[in-house]
């Protein structure tokens, strides 16, 4: 894969169109996933996203290809995703308002199950924490990566996932989410 | 029974979850013993179930149809922008209108223009007897005459001759570097020849930017034109104090 990136983008530096649409395939879900996790709204993470992207294109040139590209594309559509939840913040009433109105106010039902409670929670979390939580749940990647995305030691990442663990858990436990065990 | 310390336990947690591995039997059984622990195992499950549908959830997408669009965008746009200042060759852009940016450019240039002549015209007028207009090195090179007080007694002074003739070549300075602000701001511009190749339906509006510019100035060179011969003329009523 990592070699197959390599060719990839040598290719997409010389122009060749249709080797950047397979790097665009080949990376969209992760890049949307991340986008969407982070921003909460569809239509804002798909325009992220392709922002994402086009960064990507424009500094290509500067991967390094011994490093593999995955963590390098999400570290740049994790800053977009930063710049776009600043600007957003400035609006009068912002997003995160809404979801964070929206979160205590409707039931699990309503929801549309746990997941979508887990992703209300998520919104509500600081934005290290939840960019930490996605990086490392959803798009699997390890605390030494996520910690090279986020430019941030390897302990401060545990300690900041662990810490959005909590935080979630203790939402989900208020929303009445009972686990499944057997003391 | 478990045979481990909460503090034990929470570490172990902590890897499992890191390592992404199973929990080892003896943390559920020291759990089920302990509250405090057993409700820190509580939120790990209740999270862990959580998290496979919440992972799952994400809708699928394509976005390279979208974002070859946007790059084939820029990469036109960024030609049309940057094309025309190389080549100084207007460019028929299909996404921006060259109408756009040169209009920019001369407002641009025409604020520039008249901020230099503003500078120049005004502050010798308002300040005329008083300080010391603003010049450049030649000028603070000669001791600024001081005590004298009468018109008669200045032109006399050989010493002031030589510094107002000094003041009004600075000011000669300044007039042309504000005419070599507004020559560069025009030849920016694409001249009315290329314009009319490249756009025939624009030529009598893009030629009639010219000659109102030139209208607006009018007033401006007519009163640096003034300043000029006032300076050369006639010496300053009183004298700059001393400083």
């Amino acid at each position: 894969m990592a070699d197959d990136d390599a060719v990839l983008v040598q290719r997409s530096l010389a122009g060749d169109e249709a080797s950047m649409r397979f790097l665009v395939e080949r990376y969209q879900g992760a890049v949307f996933g991340l986008c969407l996790r982070m921003l909460g709204q569809r239509e804002d993470a798909e325009d992220v996203a392709q922002d994402s992207f086009l960064r990507a294109f424009r500094s290509l040139g500067g991967w390094d290809a011994t490093r593999p590209f995955k963590p390098w594309i999400l570290a740049i559509a994790a800053n977009r995703c930063r710049t776009f939840l600043e600007k957003r913040a400035k609006l009068p009433l912002s997003a995160s308002d809404a979801v964070a109105s929206l979160a205590e106010s409707a039931t699990i039902e309503s929801l549309g199950g746990v997941a979508e409670e887990l992703n209300m929670a998520l919104r509500l979390l600081r934005e290290e924490y939840r960019t930490c939580f996605i990086l490392f749940h959803q798009q699997e990647l390890s605390c030494t990566q996520i910690g090279e995305i986020m430019g941030c030691p390897q302990g401060t990442i545990k300690t900041w996932l662990h810490r959005a663990r909590k935080e979630l858990a203790s939402h989900l436990q208020r929303r009445g989410v009972a686990p499944h065990v057997e003391h | 029974m478990s045979n481990i310390s909460c503090r034990e336990f929470e570490g172990r947690l902590e890897e499992a979850v890191e390592s992404r591995c199973a929990l080892e039997p003896v943390l559920k059984a020291h759990a089920s013993v302990c509250a405090a622990c057993g409700a820190l195992y509580d939120d790990y499950i209740r999270l862990e179930e959580a998290i496979p549908a919440w992972r799952a959830a994400v809708p699928a997408v394509d976005l390279a149809e979208a974002v070859l669009a946007r790059w084939a965008f820029d990469a036109r746009e960024s030609q049309s922008v940057l094309q025309p200042l190389i080549s100084m060759r207007p460019t028929a852009s299909p996404v921006r209108k060259p109408a756009a940016w040169r209009n920019r450019i001369v407002w641009i240039a025409g604020a520039a223009a008249l901020l230099i002549l503003t500078t120049i015209i005004a502050t010798p007028l308002r300040e005329r007897g008083g300080n010391r207009p603003v010049a450049d090195a030649p000028i603070q090179d000669y001791a600024i005459p001081v005590a004298s007080t009468t018109d008669e007694a200045l032109p006399s002074d050989p010493e002031l001759s030589v510094l107002v003739r000094d003041a009004g070549s600075a000011y000669l300075d300044l007039a042309n570097q504000a005419a070599t602000a507004i020559s560069g701001g025009t030849a920016l511009l694409p001249s009315a020849t290329l314009l009319a190749d490249a756009t025939p339906q624009s030529t009598s509006a893009n030629r009639s930017w010219v000659g109102e510019f030139e209208k607006k100035l009018e007033p401006l060179s007519k009163d640096l034109g003034d300043a000029l011969n006032f300076l050369l003329k006639a010496p300053p009523p009183e004298p700059a104090p001393s400083t």
